[in-house]
């Protein structure tokens, strides 16, 4: 399976991830934030919605399963992630499990992918705009283990390479809205 | 951009309140009755640290620096100390009530659960290896014995005569006889994934991550007998006021429950990713570990507010008995 713009992602990740540590796994944490040059409204316009995600980069479609289901249901509503790439059809499926439009906010958790898609287990997220002095403030975070869940993993599956692999997902999403809304100073 | 990884790694103890500290280090009588309170021990996973919180005034007393991912803690107030293992490393450290490491012992990389008994002996649970192992107040080994699957927390029933594993993926209780090792029951949890367990009015309860249950075991006739429906992910329970409390990890609240009905009560919001609960020593509620808030919260058995909300270190978890009150000497 290649993953042209996924890999270059995950391949950047690997590049800083250094040695293979041997010990057990624990729970890693990735947060980001961008402050953009729109309105918090204006932005979660664009990013708010469960069964959208075709603002990120990495995203070439978002399904809802079964197709059609509602996407603003907390514990039910599920989507899948097709992934850009070069051949097959790397996919990420999510659960809705937060819905909360008053504070532009939802959370997630990956249901299935494979640790070559996304080296990490147990994974979910919280992605809000925040309003900061009338700007959109993303704040995009996470918390997650390690692909390999037992002692000595390999380096592409340790806490190093999930933790840039994720980062490199949000960073990727970030850069995308700077691009599209600009950053605010 | 900012990015937060939450690596820091503070090299050294870091007293805060350091004006009382001192004041209480220039007598030699940080122990006396008259000081003498009710404490916390929390583990900052991803701050690498110990934070005693003290429960009166919910202030920091002092903060211990400690590598490797602490997380599993178990406060022993007959033994003025606590016992707090390193996830990374496997690594047994023993913490006085002035935040001093006394003691240490590798235990093996996956050394997780630990719990106290009541004669000051202690299990620690083997994530990797299937095991369960009594140690001695020296830390010496006393026993091993064979449990289910990742085996995560433990528990020793009031009395001291048994000790319980929640083995995760397994789905099952171990419960064995606390002087021998021997297994006298293995009990399949409600729903999947149990995590934390605990002992309460004579029954065990297991917080059951990817059920969204809470199981009910009478460990005697070695029966599951009730579940409790909570919210996404349950990772511990405490009992405090006669209710029942559970934290969700992924709905960031906890779920209120009567521990005789088993009925729901409320689910109340807290702070993002709570984790490790435990009931304060007077019983008038909970203390919660919020691993995402990077807070610890202090929760009123009846009132179901927040009576208090601390900052510490990055990441507590707090996975065990945390809490206790001191034994004036």
């Amino acid at each position: 399976m290649k993953r042209k713009l996924l890999a270059v992602i995950v391949g950047t990740a690997l590049a800083l991830a250094g040695a293979a540590q041997a010990h057990g796994p624990s729970r890693q944490k990735v947060e980001m934030t961008q402050v953009l040059d729109a309105t918090p409204d204006e932005v979660w316009q664009a990013i708010g919605k469960f069964d959208d995600m075709s603002w990120h980069p990495a995203v070439a479609s978002t399904e809802m399963t079964p197709e059609g289901a509602a996407a603003d249901i907390s514990d039910e509503s599920t989507r899948i992630l097709h992934l850009k790439a070069e051949s097959g059809d790397p996919t990420i499926t999510e659960q809705l499990i937060g819905w909360s439009p008053e504070k532009r906010m939802y959370k997630y958790m990956i249901t299935d992918v494979a640790v070559e898609v996304l080296p990490v287990t147990n994974y979910s997220s919280t992605l809000q705009v925040k309003d900061k002095d009338g700007n959109a403030e993303v704040v995009w975070k996470a918390g997650f283990y390690r692909g390999f869940p037992n002692n000595d993993p390999p380096a592409e599956l340790n806490d190093e390479a999930a933790i840039a692999a994720v980062t490199g997902v949000y960073q990727a999403g970030m850069d995308a809205l700077a691009e599209r809304f600009g950053k605010a100073e | 951009m900012r990015l937060r990884k939450d690596s820091a790694r503070p090299s050294d103890s870091v007293p805060v309140r350091a004006t009382l500290v001192a004041a209480l280090f220039a007598g030699s009588c940080w122990l006396s009755p008259a000081t003498a309170g009710d404490l916390a021990f929390v583990t900052s996973q991803n701050g690498n640290m110990v934070s005693i919180i003290d429960l009166s005034d919910n202030e920091i007393i002092t903060q211990t620096a400690l590598q490797d991912a602490p997380a599993p803690v178990a406060y022993d107030p007959q033994a003025r100390r606590a016992y707090v293992i390193a996830a990374d490393t496997g690594r047994l450290s023993v913490i006085d009530e002035a935040g001093r490491i006394t003691a240490t012992r590798d235990l093996g990389e996956g050394a997780f659960g630990i719990a106290t008994a009541p004669n000051g002996e202690l299990f620690v649970t083997d994530w990797f290896e299937a095991g369960l192992t009594r140690l001695g107040r020296d830390l010496k080994t006393l026993w091993r014995t064979d449990t289910g699957n990742a085996p995560a927390g433990v528990a020793v029933s009031a009395a001291g005569d048994l000790v319980a594993t929640a083995d995760r993926d397994d789905d099952a209780v171990s419960i064995f006889d606390a002087t021998t090792g021997r297994l006298l029951r293995k009990i399949a949890t409600a729903g999947a994934h149990p995590f934390a367990i605990t002992f309460h009015d004579d029954r065990l309860w297991t917080a059951d991550v990817q059920g969204d249950t809470v199981s009910v075991i009478d460990p005697i006739a070695g029966k599951l007998i009730g579940q409790v429906p909570t919210g996404s992910h349950p990772y511990g329970v405490a009992f405090a006021g006669g209710r029942g409390f559970v934290t969700n990890q992924y709905a960031g609240t906890l779920t209120v429950f009567d521990p005789k009905t088993l009925a729901v009560q409320a689910e109340i919001d807290i702070g993002e990713y709570p984790e490790g609960i435990a009931a304060l020593p007077d019983d008038s509620g909970v203390v919660v570990a919020n691993w995402d808030s990077d807070t610890v919260e202090v929760v009123d058995a009846q009132s179901l507010t927040v009576r208090a909300r601390i900052d510490v270190p990055a990441g507590p978890r707090a996975f065990g008995a945390f809490t206790g009150r001191q034994v004036p000497h």
